[in-house]
């Protein structure tokens, strides 16, 4: 097994990792098993990964089956002394998934869903649009994910190769 | 406004969702108790969602916690014809946490995640860069995350569109 390059993860650890991003909610006695460890082994190490927010395990849902129908992307455009506030105003829409601080032509990118067009027009005109300080948005939408991943730990390994 | 549906899901599922959103290896007793319904009514409900794929459960690496420091975001303009191919090559980066295909200004929406500048350099020139078919790539780096989290399933149960 390779050496991890990281002081809080070694390669015991990243296995654990690599079973979890692929499962969530493997058993302890499988990971064990494949790993040739102990069962209270991966329940401690499960333990001190969450404990100290090194992972986090979560359930995501499919937006299309369960009636999020229209996904999109909406750049906003903000003056500069003013994009933090306007973020974490949209950040209050239950529609917003995600809002980023990004650099470049526009300071904000939120993701969205919503249930259909109508849905996503009411929170464009009603809602988003008419917040102080945005001078313009710029909305794409989301015709088919690709990937959704997290980045690999994979890379955590010092012979990780581009 | 109704909710769209595809599948018949009500209001149990929706909560069980919302437990699991939140806690993906929550156990089913926990749940069951909260929610004043038996062990095995949400193992069946939580295992249809998960069988069904409705809900993956999965974990997810705090990056700045392992020294993943530096996040961006590339918005791509592909040549006509040629959005899936370059998508298909883009995907297999270890670096890409997110690809999806757009419409609007740009074709390709790529999340990536790198060590550093020097990886994420490295990654942008010599692999992203030279892939044929890609007109144009715009480039941000994520200053802040002010927000991320799963949709509200709230929506759907009662069609609000405030909180």
């Amino acid at each position: 097994m390779t050496k991890s390059q990281n002081l809080l993860v070694d390669e015991l650890d990243i296995a654990i990792l690599a079973h979890l991003e692929e499962d969530g909610r493997k058993s302890l006695s499988d990971i064990a098993a494949d790993l040739g460890v102990t069962v209270s082994t991966v329940g401690n190490r499960l333990k001190r990964l969450i404990d100290e927010e090194i992972l986090s395990i979560h359930g995501f849902l499919d937006p299309h089956q369960v009636g999020f129908n229209v996904p999109a992307l909406i750049l906003v455009s903000a003056k500069p002394t003013e994009i933090e506030r306007v973020g974490m105003e949209i950040a209050k829409f239950p529609e917003v998934l995600a809002v980023i601080m990004i650099t470049g032509d526009f300071g904000l990118s939120v993701e969205v869903q919503c249930r259909d067009t109508d849905h996503l027009t009411e929170l464009l005109l009603n809602r988003l649009q008419p917040i102080s300080g945005i001078r313009d948005t710029r909305t794409s939408i989301l015709l088919r994910e690709i990937k959704v991943k997290q980045p690999s730990v994979k890379m955590l390994l010092s012979d990780f190769q581009n | 406004m109704k909710p769209s549906r595809k599948l018949p899901l009500d209001e149990l599922d929706l909560a069980i969702l919302t437990h699991l959103g939140e806690n993906g290896r929550k156990s089913f007793s926990d749940i069951a108790a909260d929610l004043d319904v038996t062990v095995s009514t949400i193992s069946t409900r939580a295992n249809r969602l998960i069988d069904d794929q409705v809900l993956t459960v999965l974990g997810f690496l705090n990056p700045l916690r392992v020294g993943i420091t530096v996040g961006a975001t590339l918005f791509i303009n592909c040549q006509p014809g040629q959005v899936e191919a370059v998508a298909e090559v883009i995907s297999v980066f270890p670096e890409v946490s997110w690809l999806a295909l757009f419409s609007g200004d740009f074709d390709l929406h790529v999340e990536i995640r790198c060590r550093d500048i020097a990886h994420l350099t490295e990654l942008l020139i010599e692999r992203i860069q030279t892939i044929s078919g890609i007109e144009k790539v715009r480039f941000s780096l994520q200053l802040r995350h002010l927000k991320l989290k799963q949709p509200s399933v709230s929506l759907l149960v009662s069609g609000e569109t405030s909180e």
